[in-house]
């Protein structure tokens, strides 16, 4: 059977189950951070094969976009802040015309999770970011050896402290559990020797105010004779990480989070579910661009079931509603954003602890509920204290050239599709039927109230 | 969460709405909406304070062993003379300052556990704060804390928040590296809803029609939607009550008001009263760190924790919240024996830790600390502070303190609960 058929057989538009406006949505909120109108028309037109091919291979970012992500770059590297740093990757998340592979990187960022608290380096956390970028959606294993040297990394897991007399086996450890294998899928012994392999790193005295930088050096990297997984010989990192994608069970423990991530995180996936995705993630060099393309185009991923069966992280609940709403750029304030992030219980470049974000319903308390909620009424009805003007939903709805009397159906059209009870929905309806602007206030916050804008 | 039914109806949701929801629904709220007749909300769960004390409190001169010479020889500027020590027994009293301490000792609400330290004590703030605060002896920044694993054990319910955190610092390490996120808060404005909604025709209207979406429970069960609907609901009855407790504000008399920490404590049982399932508040006050003319700011300092803590339990008590809530007192480290030549003390060892509420076997546990066995001058610690965390865990959250700690620690006879 191949992958043609089976679970992840592609989905074929049809006349019972036609490429619709739900279909557009649910992709952008998972291959991405939500969708404008725009954007969800564009889409709707394109169909499915097209709309899935622009979110993996997108055009490229213009110029002065460009410009705009270099300035804010190099001004969270020289602020040596880290709220700076937080603006510089939210703006990307925003505005970046590849939003897959920002939801990517932000997966990655939770999966080799390192927490700038004890990295204390904003250049460090940076570089990290861009390592992520770069591989975001290219081969496991190169990202694999490019972690191993990356300076945050190795501060993070004490590889920097690892040395041939005495290797530390931190790093070692979080490869095989966390990033690769997951437990019970290797030994002790197995640590022991793959940390012998990881040593040889050494930070270089730094001038200034420079930031860190590390250097391998072969004297202190242990050269001899090591065991890992069954196989011996004078391994090195890279040995390591070759022998390590040998094992079946590493495309199977990444295909699981992917899937996860992108298509469901209610209950454990099937094994005749998992399986041949990660038959297709082995057989074509673990490539991540490969397997979320398999997810984004099959007929699974746009089953009813699928539709509304994660929960927005923050990042996706906050930047979502902004990137949705087209709030103008003048009138967003990154800051609040990232204080928003934070209090919702997802602090960029501070993940909890050294798994990451664990997500799903961990997401959701009393606190982060009310935070979540906040934060919708400050973005529609404006917040002095924090310097951000009410949404303009008249503004909107000239821009997309929609009737006043129809505002209300296309906001519930653009934020939840179909996702809303006949009774909520008359409510909505009425209490922005006339298409006043604090009607339509009105009547976008209940949208952004009802439980289900809080699933993906 | 224990809404009342005054809650229920005042947002529009009727105890039909917590009916409809079925079997499945969490204990907690299936009892509510059959006990919807009842007034005040029922007490929750049990409730952990813990305060740090920062610096390294001196633990000779708050719990002074007033009869031994070595104390008073040891410092001769800086040793409390007997009189206007507040009795604990024979040998000990409480530091003059701690007339609020005193008066919890009185009410039976004081347990002191003595000599509470580690082995191989380490002097440095950081490296011994660490230390406390992960259970382990060598921890690194990425330890995860005691009360993080703890949280852990319990399985995430979407309801309150687990642990609240009562300080501007930075959350502390206790908190920290477990899967909960943990808030910090300086005041209830975080609890508020920002409706945004202007004022005038319409805003009740508007206020009533976002609290009904929340009342259709639509999902199936076992959904995720149905998970969103049931948190959202119980925060925002949490909220709603959080408004009442705060426009009752004024019963929260009896605070120093002066003393920051008085007000941390006083934010604190605003919301153990307003009915938060919130099983730890975290709350710390610094300065403690008394190498210089200690003798007055460590009574300064002493006397709002006193007045401030004593204030906290009357207003619990008052409420009839007290039973659940016990509260822990510690510091990374004692002081030294000797005085140093600055009338102060420098960074010392073992100390005792305060154990508080209606729940603890009152009085002195654990030996005095004995000041002519010195461990490079300072006395060695009597009991692992470990203990201390296990007896809390498990005897009193409910928790599985050997996988928390990293091994069993031998509870201590601090705590006296009734059985049922």
């Amino acid at each position: 059977m191949t992958i043609q058929e089976g679970p992840w057989a592609p989905y074929q538009p049809n006349a019972e189950d036609p490429w619709d406006l739900r279909k557009v949505a649910h992709l952008h909120r998972r291959a991405g951070f939500s969708a404008s109108w725009g954007d969800l028309q564009r889409d709707l037109r394109a169909g499915a094969a097209a709309s899935v091919e622009r979110l993996l291979n997108p055009p490229a970012a213009t110029t002065d976009e460009q410009q705009i992500l270099d300035a804010l770059q190099r001004g969270a590297l020289s602020s040596r802040d880290s709220e700076r740093l937080k603006v510089y990757w939210l703006y990307r998340f925003l505005y970046d015309t590849d939003p897959l592979r920002e939801k990517m990187t932000l997966f990655w960022h939770s999966h080799f999770a390192t927490s700038n608290r004890k990295v204390g380096s904003v250049p460090l956390m940076l570089a990290q970011n861009e390592l992520l970028r770069r591989h975001a959606l290219g081969e496991f294993g190169s990202l694999l050896i490019d972690t191993i040297s990356d300076g945050a990394m190795l501060i993070w897991l004490d590889g920097i402290v690892s040395r041939r007399e005495q290797p530390n086996e931190n790093f070692a450890r979080e490869f095989l559990e966390l990033f690769t294998l997951g437990v019970g899928n290797y030994t002790e012994a197995d640590i022991r020797q793959a940390a012998r392999a990881f040593t040889g790193w050494v930070r270089t005295p730094e001038r200034g105010n420079a930031a860190p930088a590390f250097r391998f050096d072969a004297s202190r990297f242990d050269d001899g004779e090591k065991t890992f997984l069954g196989r011996t010989g004078n391994w090195n990192a890279a040995d390591i990480v070759r022998i390590t994608l040998e094992q079946p069970r590493v495309a199977e423990f990444l295909c699981r989070k992917l899937y996860r991530y992108f298509v469901n995180e209610t209950g454990e996936p099937a094994a005749e579910v998992i399986a041949p995705l990660a038959a297709e993630f082995r057989s074509h060099r673990y490539s991540l661009r490969h397997v979320v393309g398999i997810m984004l185009r099959s007929r699974h991923f746009y089953a009813h079931p699928t539709r509304f069966a994660r929960i927005k992280s923050p990042v996706e609940f906050s930047v979502g509603l902004l990137r949705a709403l087209e709030v103008p750029r003048n009138n967003v304030r990154v800051l609040a954003l990232a204080v928003a992030c934070d209090r919702q219980g997802q602090e960029l470049f501070y993940p909890p602890n050294v798994r990451g974000w664990v997500a799903g319903r961990t997401w959701i308390n009393s606190t982060t509920v009310l935070e979540r909620g906040n934060w919708c009424n400050d973005v529609i009805w404006g917040n002095r204290d924090l310097g951000m003007p009410p949404y303009d939903p008249a503004a909107w709805v000239t821009r997309h050239r929609i009737g006043r009397r129809r505002a209300v159906t296309a906001l519930l059209d653009l934020l939840l599709q179909d996702g809303v009870h006949a009774d909520d929905r008359a409510v909505i309806l009425r209490t922005g039927g006339d298409g006043r602007p604090d009607n339509l206030r009105r009547a976008l916050q209940l949208i952004a109230h009802c439980p289900r804008f809080q699933l993906a | 969460m224990q809404p009342t039914r005054r809650e229920f109806l005042r947002l529009g949701l009727g105890g039909s709405a917590l009916l409809a929801c079925g079997a499945t629904v969490p204990t907690f709220l299936a009892r509510s909406a059959a006990a919807l007749a009842d007034g005040p909300a029922r007490a929750g769960g049990r409730v952990l304070v813990v305060l740090q004390l920062d610096g390294g409190n001196d633990g000779l001169n708050t719990v002074v062993p007033h009869r031994d010479d070595v104390y008073r020889r040891s410092r001769p500027r800086v040793a409390l003379p007997a009189q206007g020590l507040h009795r604990l027994n024979d040998d000990l009293g409480l530091h003059p300052a701690l007339v609020g301490l005193n008066r919890l000792h009185e009410n039976r609400q004081l347990a002191v556990v003595q000599s509470v330290g580690y082995p191989n004590p380490n002097r440095s703030h950081f490296e011994s704060m660490a230390i406390w605060h992960t259970a382990r002896l060598r921890p690194d920044r990425g330890t995860p804390g005691w009360l993080a694993r703890g949280l852990d054990q319990r399985a995430a319910a979407g309801g309150d928040v687990a642990a609240l955190h009562v300080s501007e610092a930075l959350l502390p390490q206790a908190l920290h590296g477990g899967q909960r996120h943990v808030p910090s808060l300086v005041n209830l404005e975080q609890f508020r809803r920002r409706l945004g909604i202007p004022e005038g025709a319409g805003a009740a209207q508007q206020r009533t029609a976002l609290d009904q979406l929340t009342n259709r429970q639509r999902g199936e069960d076992g959904s995720l939607l149905q998970f969103v609907e049931r948190s959202t609901l119980i925060t925002y009855t949490s909220s709603a009550r959080l408004e009442e407790v705060m426009r009752e504000g004024a019963a929260a008399a009896g605070y120093p008001e002066f003393y920051g920490l008085a007000r941390r404590l006083r934010l604190v049982a605003q919301l153990i009263k307003a009915g938060l399932q919130t099983s730890i508040y975290y709350t710390q006050i610094g300065g403690f760190d008394t190498h210089a003319n200690q003798l007055n700011a460590h009574a300064n300092l002493l006397r709002e924790v006193g007045d401030s803590l004593r204030a906290f339990m009357e207003d619990l008590q008052r409420a009839g919240q007290a039973e659940r809530v016990l509260v822990l007192a510690f510091s990374e480290f004692g002081r030294r024996l000797a005085e140093n030549g600055s009338a102060g003390t420098d960074h010392g060892t073992a100390a005792p830790v305060f154990v508080m509420g209606p729940r603890v076997r009152p009085g002195v546990h654990g030996p005095n600390p004995n000041l002519r066995d010195l461990d490079d001058g300072d006395p060695r610690h009597a009991i692992d502070f470990r203990r201390v965390y296990a007896t809390l865990l498990d005897q009193w959250l409910g928790g599985r303190s050997a996988d928390v700690l990293g091994g069993r620690f031998e509870h201590l006879p601090v705590l006296d609960i009734p059985r049922g």
